[in-house]
């Protein structure tokens, strides 16, 4: 029997979300780090470095799983698009502006 | 099936449709559901639980979209166990289709080319145990939005176990997300709930027909656009006495001693009443409060006694000094991001000694800041209505779920 090396349609459409989510939130964390580190919102601007830190820690754990997941999800079928992988790297990047972004703004 | 297994089905079941509820919620126009066939059908928004008959119950339902199996999920799930009978070959093409199916809709897959009637038997066990079991009787989903031919399989087995069929009409799912498209465009989807029937084995062919006749009956119906519980609810209180009366004691009690912030009443009403001076109203009365408790403080301060102050600490007192003796009229607009509550700033001002005049001009910033937010979520909630129609409930949830979060590091990081 010949193996099928065919990904499904949800696999591959999972590897774009993936991927465009990713992206989306790389965007962000790169805005961020620019607001934060620049003091473009002041010196002290706490109530909104609390809500972006809330929103953050929700959004990056959920989509680098997400991101994970859509990697994994290749293994089976063992065939691989570059979505999911790429989508990794920019979570894997934009964790370390977010970061920096919010260890600047919180500084005492 | 054993008491342990069903329980955790309904656990699951419940999970589902209150993680399906929330996507429906932000995503979609609103979903209510409709019990009783006539013009005066009783509605169920999303948020509440939808009656369903009881003993075993097959529901019958048309099948235009991927979001029907979402949407009956997110309102019978509340209810009672169900599993969604799904095609293998597309749902089983590999582990991710498999683990998507199982883990977030809860299917129960057969195939389409294979004897689907002796697998669905598999079903019945759970069908006896209680658990609702959804069948598309078309087979597949409509490319049209009309209803097609019906397979007999639900039936049969209805009759073998001596279960109900309940037709359900979904109304909205093909507008909104038909076969081949990939977002979800931004309608109302309404559940209209037929009438159960119990099937005879000798009369399958006439249950089919009246089943099929019902659902296309209720699916011409035109679809209704409510509004979800919270926003109802919100808006009622907004235009009421007691939506002014909550701003006004809720900002005036945050320059004293109130520990949660004046805009969050504020923003909550205002988002919900359109173009209409009661958000203005609303603004004023929150930008009153917030002036009053402030003075009320400093006054108080002045004449040696201490109003209590939850939820601040020392830094956040000597920090507020220091900026109020620095500049005056600077304090209060720094407040307005750096997170020290305004009663420690009405605080200080008291125990300096600052005069009524000079406090008045300070407060500029206060008013301006309670102005600034009010307009912006008024203006925000015009163009958001459509999404927190559905919405605000959960919003809501959400929101002050959060909130303590952000009040723990606004507090550690003036520690």
């Amino acid at each position: 029997m010949s193996r099928d090396n065919r990904a499904s349609r949800v696999t591959e459409m999972v590897g774009r979300y993936a991927f465009r989510s990713a992206a989306f939130l790389f965007g962000f964390a790169v805005l961020q780090w620019f607001a934060f580190t620049g003091f473009w919102l002041g010196s002290q601007p706490i109530i909104i470095l609390a809500f972006f830190t809330i929103l953050d820690a929700i959004a990056y754990p959920a989509f680098a799983l997400f991101s994970l997941v859509a990697v994994l999800a290749q293994l089976r079928p063992w065939r691989f698009t570059w979505h999911p992988w790429a989508g990794l790297l920019l979570m894997v990047g934009g964790a370390f502006f977010i970061v920096d972004a919010l260890l600047t703004g919180f500084a005492k | 099936m054993n008491q342990r297994a069903m329980r955790a089905l309904a656990r699951a079941s419940k999970l589902r449709a209150h993680f399906w509820a929330s996507i429906i919620a932000i995503f979609s126009r609103g979903l209510t559901s409709f019990t009783g066939t006539d013009a005066y059908a009783t509605p169920t928004p999303l948020a509440r639980p939808v009656p369903l008959p009881d003993g075993p119950l097959i529901v019958v339902a048309n099948h235009s979209s991927h979001a029907d199996s979402v949407a009956l999920l997110a309102t019978l799930g509340r209810t009672r166990p169900v599993l969604v009978v799904s095609a293998s070959d597309y749902w089983e093409q590999d582990s991710t289709a498999d683990w998507l199916s199982r883990g977030l809709v809860g299917t129960f897959a057969i195939s389409r080319s294979g004897d689907g009637m002796e697998q669905l038997r598999g079903a019945a066990d759970l069908v006896r145990a209680g658990v609702v079991l959804v069948i598309f009787a078309e087979g597949t989903r409509s490319t049209t939005g009309e209803i097609g031919d019906f397979h007999t399989g639900a039936f049969r087995l209805a009759a073998e176990l001596g279960a109900r069929v309940l037709p359900i009409a979904i109304n909205g799912t093909f507008e909104s997300l038909p076969k081949g498209s990939t977002f979800p465009k931004h309608r109302a989807t309404n559940l209209r709930h037929g009438t159960a029937i119990a099937v005879h084995p000798d009369s399958i062919d006439e249950a089919v027909a009246t089943v099929r006749n019902e659902l296309i009956e209720l699916h011409k119906m035109p679809i209704e656009d409510l509004a979800g519980f919270g926003w109802q609810r919100v808006r009622k209180a907004a235009f009421g006495w007691a939506g002014l009366l909550v701003v006004f004691l809720w900002a005036m009690g945050e320059g004293i001693f109130w520990p949660l912030i004046a805009e969050m009443p504020l923003l909550l009403l205002v988002v919900t009443v359109g173009w209409r001076w009661r958000g203005a109203a609303l603004i004023a009365a929150s930008a009153a409060g917030a002036a009053l408790g402030v003075l009320a403080t400093w006054w108080m301060v002045k004449s040696g006694f201490e109003p209590p102050s939850p939820l601040t600490t020392p830094r956040m007192f000597e920090v507020a000094a220091e900026q109020l003796d620095a500049n005056l009229g600077g304090a209060f607009w720094q407040q307005m991001f750096n997170g020290i509550p305004v009663k420690v700033y009405a605080h200080e001002a008291g125990a300096m000694g600052l005069s009524l005049a000079e406090l008045g001009t300070a407060l500029i910033a206060r008013i301006t800041r309670i102005v600034l937010v009010g307009a912006g979520g008024w203006l925000l909630g015009n163009f958001l209505a459509r999404w927190l129609r559905p919405s605000l409930g959960l919003v809501q949830s959400v929101t002050l779920a959060l909130f303590p979060i952000g009040l723990w590091l606004t507090i550690a990081y003036w520690s």
